[in-house]
C-alpha cells in the first residue's frame, strides 16, 4: 500500500507531461491563426455564464493572439489588424484604453479559453485530487500502524553509480514514512486547491495551460523532496523546486518594473529568486559534501548511524550549518530573505502554493528529515539553526509592520513565521539525544502543518481580492491604500480572511494558537530567554501588522462592529465578490485553519516520544503570557486602524523624528536590498570587470602585443602573413611562459 | 578480418565519401547527400552501440588489448638498421571513446541540418562532412602517431569554415573571421608540436617498435633527469605529460591558453560554433584521459596539484568573465571555459592522492561532462545561431522581452540555459555533482572554490536569457518571427537527449565505468 505512495510522486508528472506535449500543443494550435476582431456584442456570445468579463477583450485577443502568429509575413499583417482593433476597442470604450495597451504585457489574455487550455486545467485538477484522496488515505492508515510509524516504507529506487565496498554510490531512491506523509498531505492537499482556485484567478489567461503545466511540475518537485531518501535526491528536489519557483515567478513573462511601489519585474524577481537561493545551494552543498567524503554515502539512515561515530563533533556542526545554509536560502531567513518579497510578483495562486505553504518550507522539512545529524552535532548548529530562526521571526515581523502592498505584508508575514518553525526545530533539539528526543521535530513540524493551512488561505484570499479590484478597476491594485470597506462586498473572502488573521495571530483554539504557543513556550523550557522574549515579541508584532492589514482591506472606520467591516472603499470601480472556483477552496481552507490545531498527537506521530500536552498548555501562565501579548497587538491595531483615521495617523508618525526614522527603516526593509544591489554593481560586476581587462590586456594583450611588434618590425621585408604566425609562436611561448611561472608558485603552496 | 569489414573504418571513411559526393552533385541534391551520408554515419555509431551491447555489454571494454570492437593493422613499416618506427593503422572504440563518436555523428548530423541555407552550402556541408571524419578518427585512434594524424586533419577543415564563413567584422586591422582562423590554427598548431615531441620521446624511450597504446602502457617511462641549469629534478614522466599536455591544453581550453576560444566563437558561423563547442574542445579532454592517464600515470600525478588549481581558475575565472560579456556567443564561449574547468577538476581529483572510490567517482563525472558539455553547448549555439539568423545581432542589450515573438525559441533557450547550469534532471548536473561530491575528498580547498560557480552559472545565464527574453518588450523586434521547423529539428533532437542523460545517466555511466575503472586500475593504483 505504502509503496504505491510512487504513484503520488509520478501523478503531477505525468499531468505535466501531459498538458506540456498534448494539451497545450492543442491550445496553441487550435488558436485563431487570423486576428478575429471582436466587437463587444461580438465578444458577449463567448461569454460563460456567472463570468464578469471587460469590454476590453476586443483589444487583448488582438495582442494575445500575435504570438501564435509564426511567420514574419502574417506577423507583419496581424500588427495592423492589432492597430485596428485596437481603434475599434478605442471607439467603443474611449478613456479606457491606455490601460488596456499596458495590459497587453501586463497579463495577457484571450477572449474565451480554448477547449485545450479548459482541458489542460482539469487534467491537472483531476489527477491531484486522485492524488491528494489518496495521500490522506495513507494518512489515515498509517495512523493506526505502528510498524510503518517506526520504519516507514521503501518506494523505489535505482543507481547511477555503483562501486564495490558500497563507497561513493550514487542512488536515486525515494521512502516514505511518517514525517513525509505529514508534509506530503499538505502539499498535495494545498496544490489541489490552489490548482481548483487557478480556474478562477487565471481566468481567460492566454497561458492558462503553461500556468498548469507549471503548477503540475512545481507539484512533482516538492514531492520528490517530500520522498527523498538520501542527500542527493533531495538535492535535486531542491533545485526543482527552484525551478519551479523561477518559472512561475516569471510567468508574466513582459510584465513591467514598478518602481513607484518598489515593485520589480517578474523576470527580475525571477531571477533574483533562483540566484539567491543558489548561493544558500553552495552552502547546502559543501555540507553535503563534508558528510559524503566522510561516511562514503548519501543515504539518511546510513547517516545517522554512521556520521556521528566517524565526524568529529566540530567537523560535523560544520558540515550541519553549511546543509542549514541550503535552508536560509530556500526558506528565506536572514539574510538571504531579499527574494521572497519579490517572489511575490508571481500570480496569486502561486504565491499562495509555494511562497507560502511548501516550497519555502521545503527548507523546515529538511531540517527535520536530517534532525538527528544536528542533534548529533549539538548545541552550536542546533543554536544557530534557532537564532538564524528567531532573528529572521522579529526582523521580517518589523518589516510588515508598515508595508502597504497587500502581498508583501503576507511575504514578510511568511518569512517570520518560517523563523518561528527554526526556532521550534532548533530549540527542540537542545540538551542532547534524550532531550532532543522527547518533542524531537514535533514543534517546528506542527507549524509548519498548521501554518501551510492558513497562510494559504491568506494568500488565496489576497488573491480574491486583487481579482475583484482588477476587475472593478481595470488595473492592477495591490496597496492597500487603494482598498477598504471591502467586507460587505466580499463577505466570504473577509471573513475566512479574519479566521486566518486571527489563526496565526494565535488567537486561543485557532490552529495557529496551539503551534506558535508550543513553541514560545518550548524556548522558556529549555532556558532560551532571549529567543522566548524574542518570539513573544513577534507573536505580539503579527498580530498587529495581520489585524491592521484586515482592517486596511475589508474594514475601516467608518464601518460596522467598529470599524472591522466594512465602510469607505477607497479605490474605484465596485468590486465584488470573487466567483465561486476561487470562494469554495477558502471555505475549505478556513477548516484547518480552524482545527488543524487539535491534532494532539501529531508530535508521537512524527517521531517524537510524548504528544503535545493540552492540560499543561493551559495550566503553564507562560500561555497566558503569550494570549496577552497576541492581544494587546490585535487591540493596538484595531485602534490605530479602524478607530483613528489614516491621514491623522500619518501625521502624527510625520510630526515624530523617532517614528518617521523607524518607518521609513522598516518600509526600506532595512535598506537591505539597496546594499546587495551596491554589492553586486560595484563588487561582484567590477571584479568580472577587472577580469575582462585581465583577460584582453594580459592574458590576450600579450599575444597581440607580440603579434603587433613582430608585424611592425617584419613590414620593412613585408613579410606580414608569415610575421603573424612567428608572433603567434612567440605569443604562444608567452602563454606557456604565464604557465611556468603560475605552476611554479602554485607548486610551493600546493604540492604536497 | 578485412579492414573494410570493420564499422569503424566506415565511421572514418562515409563522410569523406560524402563530402567528395556533396561536391560532386548539384546544390539541390547535395544537402541530401550531406544529410544521408551523416545520418548514415550516425545510424553506424548507434549500430556499433547496441551490437557492443548485444555481444556480452560494456563489460569487455577494460582491457584495450582485446576492445569488443577494434581493428589493427601495419600501416607504416619503416626499418632502418636497428631503428624501427612503425605505424599501426589501429582503431578501437571503448567506453571513453564510444560517447564522443555517437556524440560526433549526432552533432555532425544536426549540423547538416543546421547550414541547410548557408551560402556556398556544397562547399560548407562537405567541409563539415571532412571534419566529422578528422574528429571520429581522433576519438578512435589508438596509436601515438595516427592519432597525432588525426588531430593535424582536423585543422584543416576547421581552419577553412572560420576563415570563410565566418564573421566579416573586423578585429585588430582584419576581417574577424581571418583573425580568428588564424588565432585557432596557430595555437593548436604549436600545440600538437609539443605532443609531437612528447610522442616522439616516449616511442624513443620505451624502445618498442611500435606506437600503440597497449605497447606502450606496459612500457612506462622511468627515471629522472636533472635541469642543467636551475638545478631542479624533473621525472622524465612528468616532463613527457607536461609536453602532450601541452596541446591538450590548447584545446580544451586551459587558462591562460584559452583566449583563442572566445574568438574562434565569435567569428565562426552557427554550426561551426557547435561542432567546436560540442565536439572539439572534447578532443583535448579525451587526450588527456586517454593518453595522458595511461602514458604518464606518475606525471599525471605530480602534476595533479598544479592542475586542481589551474581548474578552479578555469572554472571561477571563467565564470567570472561570462558576467560581463555584451555578445551572446562569448558569454557561451566563455561559459565553456569554465564547464571545461570542471573536467579538468575530475581528472586532477582522480590523479591525486585519496580513496579510489572517491577518485574513481570523480573521474566518471568528468567523462560524463564530456558528453553533457558536448550537447548542451550545441543546443545554446544552435539557439544563439536562431536568433542571430533572423536579427543578425548577438548583442544582449538590444533585446528585451522578445519571448513574447519567439515562444518556442525562448523555452528551448531557456531550457539550454537551465541545462547548463546544472539543473538537475539535464544532463549538466550528474557530471557536475559527481565531479564536485568525488573531488571534494581528494582537493577540499579547491573543491570549495569550485563550487562557487553554481552561483556565477545561474546569474550569467538567467541574467542573459532575462536580458534577451524577458522583461518588457522592445517594440523594435515587433517583426520577429519565431524559430522554423528546420531550426526546431536539432533544437528538440538536443534537447531530448538532454533529459534523458540527465534522468539516467545510468545508461551513459555504464558504458563509461569498465575502462574508467580499467585505467585507475592499471594506470593510478599507485597512487594510495
Amino acid at each position: 500500500m505504502y509503496q504505491y505512495s510512487g504513484l503520488i510522486l509520478f501523478a503531477p508528472l505525468l499531468s505535466f507531461v501531459i498538458i506540456v506535449f498534448g494539451t497545450r500543443v492543442w491550445d496553441m494550435t487550435s488558436r485563431p491563426k487570423k486576428v478575429q476582431i471582436t466587437t463587444h456584442d461580438g465578444h458577449n456570445t463567448y461569454e460563460g455564464e456567472g463570468h464578469e468579463q471587460e469590454a476590453h477583450v476586443g483589444a487583448e485577443l488582438a495582442y494575445a493572439s500575435v504570438p501564435a502568429v509564426t511567420t514574419a509575413a502574417v506577423a507583419h499583417g496581424a500588427q495592423d489588424a492589432t492597430a485596428h482593433a485596437e481603434d475599434q476597442a478605442a471607439a467603443a470604450h474611449g478613456a479606457n484604453l491606455d490601460d488596456h495597451g499596458e495590459d497587453d504585457d501586463e497579463d495577457p489574455k484571450v477572449a474565451h479559453l480554448s477547449a485545450g487550455a479548459i482541458v489542460s486545467g482539469y487534467v491537472g485538477i483531476g489527477i491531484m485530487l486522485l492524488a491528494a484522496i489518496y495521500s490522506w488515505f495513507l494518512l489515515l492508515s498509517s495512523l493506526s500502524d505502528t510498524a510503518f510509524q517506526k520504519t516507514g516504507a521503501f518506494v523505489w529506487s535505482y543507481d547511477w553509480l555503483k562501486q564495490k565496498g558500497g563507497v561513493g554510490d550514487y542512488t536515486i531512491a525515494f521512502h516514505i514514512d511518517t514525517l513525509g506523509l505529514a508534509m506530503l498531505v499538505v502539499v498535495t492537499t494545498v496544490s489541489l486547491l490552489v490548482h481548483f482556485y487557478s480556474q478562477g484567478y487565471m481566468e481567460d489567461s492566454a497561458g492558462y495551460a503553461r500556468f498548469y503545466a507549471y503548477l503540475a511540475l512545481f507539484t512533482f518537485s516538492m514531492l520528490v523532496i517530500v520522498f527523498a531518501q538520501n542527500f542527493l535526491v533531495i538535492f535535486i528536489g531542491w533545485e526543482l523546486v527552484g525551478l519551479s519557483s523561477y518559472l512561475l515567478i516569471g510567468f508574466w513573462i513582459n510584465k513591467k518594473a514598478k518602481p513607484e511601489e518598489q515593485r520589480p519585474s517578474p523576470a527580475n524577481a525571477a531571477m533574483q529568486a533562483f540566484v539567491t537561493n543558489r548561493i544558500g545551494d553552495v552552502g547546502f552543498i559543501i555540507g553535503i559534501m563534508i558528510l559524503f567524503v566522510n561516511t562514503g554515502t548519501f543515504d539518511f539512515p546510513t547517516l545517522f548511524v554512521k556520521a556521528p561515530q566517524v565526524m568529529s563533533q566540530g567537523l560535523l556542526a560544520t558540515a550541519m550549518i553549511l546543509v542549514f545554509c541550503g535552508a536560509i536560502g530556500k526558506s528565506a531567513q536572514v539574510p538571504l530573505h531579499v527574494w521572497l518579497p519579490s517572489a511575490m510578483e508571481g500570480p496569486t495562486p502561486v504565491s499562495a502554493l509555494i511562497h507560502a505553504a511548501t516550497m519555502v518550507a521545503a527548507g523546515v522539512y529538511m531540517v527535520a528529515r536530517v534532525f538527528p545529524l544536528f542533534v548529533a552535532a549539538g548545541p552550536v548548529a542546533l543554536l544557530t539553526v534557532a537564532w538564524v530562526g528567531g532573528i529572521t521571526a522579529l526582523f521580517a515581523a518589523t518589516i510588515a509592520l508598515v508595508q502597504s502592498d497587500f502581498k508583501r505584508v503576507l511575504a514578510f508575514s511568511t518569512i517570520s513565521q518560517l523563523g518561528y518553525m527554526f526556532v521550534g526545530l532548533g530549540v527542540s533539539g537542545l540538551g542532547g539525544p534524550e532531550t532532543a528526543a522527547i518533542y524531537s521535530t514535533g514543534p517546528g513540524m506542527f507549524h509548519l502543518f498548521t501554518h501551510a493551512f492558513f497562510k494559504a488561505l491568506l494568500f488565496l484570499g489576497a488573491g480574491s481580492v486583487l481579482h475583484s479590484l482588477h476587475h472593478a478597476t481595470h488595473k492592477e491594485v495591490q496597496d492597500m491604500r487603494l482598498m477598504g470597506g471591502l467586507g460587505p462586498k466580499m463577505p466570504i473572502t473577509a471573513l475566512t480572511w479574519l479566521i486566518a488573521t486571527l489563526s496565526i495571530s494565535g488567537f486561543p483554539f485557532l490552529a495557529g494558537f496551539f503551534s506558535k504557543e508550543t513553541i514560545i513556550g518550548l524556548t522558556a523550557q529549555r532556558g532560551q530567554w532571549a529567543l522566548f522574549i524574542i518570539t513573544l515579541g513577534t507573536s505580539g508584532l503579527t498580530a498587529f501588522y495581520m489585524l491592521r492589514a484586515f482592517i486596511l482591506a475589508f474594514g475601516g472606520t467608518d464601518g460596522k462592529y467598529g470599524g472591522m467591516w466594512g465602510g469607505t472603499y477607497r479605490g474605484v470601480g465596485n468590486p465584488k465578490e470573487s466567483p465561486r472556483t476561487m470562494t469554495i477552496p477558502l471555505l475549505l481552507l478556513a477548516i484547518p485553519s480552524i482545527i488543524a490545531g487539535y491534532w494532539f498527537g501529531f508530535f508521537p506521530y512524527v517521531g517524537a516520544r510524548e504528544a503535545l500536552d493540552v492540560a499543561g498548555l493551559f495550566t503553564d501562565p507562560l500561555t497566558y503570557v503569550g494570549i496577552a501579548v497576541s492581544l494587546v497587538g490585535l487591540v493596538i491595531a484595531y485602534f490605530m486602524y479602524a478607530r483613528l483615521n489614516p491621514a491623522r495617523l500619518h501625521t502624527i508618525v510625520e510630526n515624530n523624528a523617532a517614528l518617521r526614522t523607524l518607518h521609513r527603516i522598516f518600509y526600506n526593509r532595512y535598506y537591505v536590498d539597496e546594499f546587495y544591489n551596491l554589492l553586486i554593481k560595484y563588487g561582484v560586476l567590477g571584479l568580472s570587470h577587472v577580469e575582462q581587462a585581465f583577460d584582453t590586456y594580459i592574458v590576450d594583450g600579450l599575444v597581440n602585443g607580440v603579434a603587433r611588434l613582430v608585424t611592425t618590425l617584419g613590414r620593412d621585408i613585408r613579410y606580414t602573413e608569415t610575421g603573424r604566425v612567428q608572433s603567434y609562436m612567440i605569443g604562444f611561448f608567452g602563454g606557456v611562459a604565464v604557465l611556468t611561472v603560475v605552476a611554479l608558485v602554485l607548486v610551493n603552496f600546493v604540492a604536497k | 578480418m578485412n579492414i573494410f569489414t570493420n564499422d569503424i573504418t566506415w565511421i572514418l571513411l562515409l563522410p569523406v565519401i560524402g563530402a567528395v559526393g556533396v561536391y560532386a552533385t548539384p546544390t539541390k541534391i547535395a544537402r541530401w547527400v550531406a544529410l544521408v551520408f551523416s545520418a548514415l554515419v550516425f545510424a553506424l555509431s548507434i549500430i556499433m552501440f547496441f551490437r557492443i551491447l548485444s555481444d556480452g555489454g560494456f563489460s569487455n571494454f577494460g582491457d584495450l588489448r582485446h576492445l569488443p570492437d577494434s581493428f589493427d593493422a601495419l600501416w607504416i613499416n619503416f626499418n632502418a638498421g636497428s631503428f624501427h618506427f612503425n605505424i599501426h593503422y589501429f582503431v578501437g572504440v571503448d567506453g571513453l571513446s564510444l560517447p564522443l563518436v555517437v556524440l560526433n555523428a549526432l552533432i555532425t548530423m544536426l549540423a547538416v541540418i543546421g547550414g541547410w541555407e548557408k551560402t556556398r552550402v556544397k562547399e560548407y556541408l562537405a567541409l563539415i562532412l571532412l571534419l566529422e571524419s578528422g574528429v571520429m578518427g581522433v576519438f578512435v585512434s589508438l596509436d601515438l602517431f595516427l592519432f597525432f594524424l588525426f588531430w593535424e586533419v582536423e585543422l584543416a577543415p576547421m581552419f577553412l569554415l572560420i576563415g570563410i564563413w565566418g564573421n566579416d567584422a573586423i578585429k585588430h586591422g582584419v576581417p574577424g573571421r581571418i583573425y580568428s582562423a588564424w588565432k585557432f590554427l596557430l595555437y593548436t598548431f604549436f600545440g600538437s608540436v609539443f605532443m609531437l615531441a612528447g610522442f616522439i620521446f616516449v616511442y624513443l624511450q620505451s624502445g618498442q617498435t611500435s606506437a600503440r597504446l597497449t605497447d606502450l602502457s606496459t612500457h612506462l617511462l622511468v627515471g629522472s633527469v636533472q635541469i642543467p641549469l636551475i638545478g631542479v629534478t624533473l621525472s622524465l614522466q612528468l616532463i613527457a605529460f607536461l609536453l602532450v599536455f601541452a596541446a591538450f591544453a590548447v584545446k580544451i581550453p586551459m587558462f591562460p591558453l584559452h583566449t583563442w576560444l572566445p574568438d574562434a566563437h565569435t567569428d565562426a558561423p552557427t554550426e561551426v560554433s557547435v561542432i567546436l563547442a560540442g565536439v572539439l574542445l572534447k578532443m583535448g579532454a579525451y587526450g588527456l584521459i586517454r593518453f595522458c592517464l595511461i602514458l604518464f600515470p606518475q606525471g599525471a600525478h605530480e602534476f595533479s596539484g598544479v592542475l586542481a588549481v589551474l581548474a578552479v581558475i578555469n572554472i571561477i575565472y571563467g565564470a567570472g568573465i561570462c558576467l560581463v560579456q555584451s555578445d551572446m556567443k562569448k558569454l557561451i564561449a566563455y561559459s565553456s571555459v569554465s564547464h571545461m574547468g570542471i573536467i579538468l577538476l575530475g581528472v586532477a581529483a582522480a590523479t591525486g592522492t585519496g580513496d579510489m572510490a572517491f577518485r574513481m567517482a570523480a573521474l566518471t563525472g568528468a567523462t560524463v561532462q564530456m558528453f553533457s558539455h558536448g550537447i548542451i553547448t550545441a543546443l545554446l549555439f544552435f539557439c544563439v545561431g536562431v536568433i542571430y539568423d533572423k536579427a543578425h545581432t548577438r548583442e544582449i542589450v538590444i533585446f528585451g522581452g522578445v519571448a513574447k515573438r519567439m515562444p518556442m525559441l525562448a523555452t528551448l533557450f531557456t531550457f539550454a540555459a537551465l541545462a547548463s547550469l546544472g539543473l538537475p534532471g539535464l544532463a549538466g548536473f550528474v557530471a557536475e555533482y559527481m565531479v564536485f561530491t568525488g573531488s571534494f575528498k581528494i582537493w577540499t580547498a579547491v573543491t570549495i572554490v569550485s563550487v562557487f560557480t553554481m552561483i556565477l552559472t545561474a546569474s550569467y545565464l538567467l541574467w542573459m536569457i532575462k536580458r534577451v527574453f524577458y522583461g518588457p518588450f522592445n517594440k523594435k523586434w515587433d517583426w520577429l518571427p519565431d524559430a522554423s521547423p528546420r531550426e526546431l529539428i536539432p533544437l528538440f533532437a538536443l534537447a531530448g537527449v538532454i533529459v534523458f542523460v540527465g534522468i539516467y545517466p545510468t545508461a551513459l555511466i555504464n558504458v563509461i565505468t569498465p575502462s574508467l575503472s580499467q585505467l585507475m586500475h592499471s594506470a593510478l593504483a599507485f597512487v594510495k
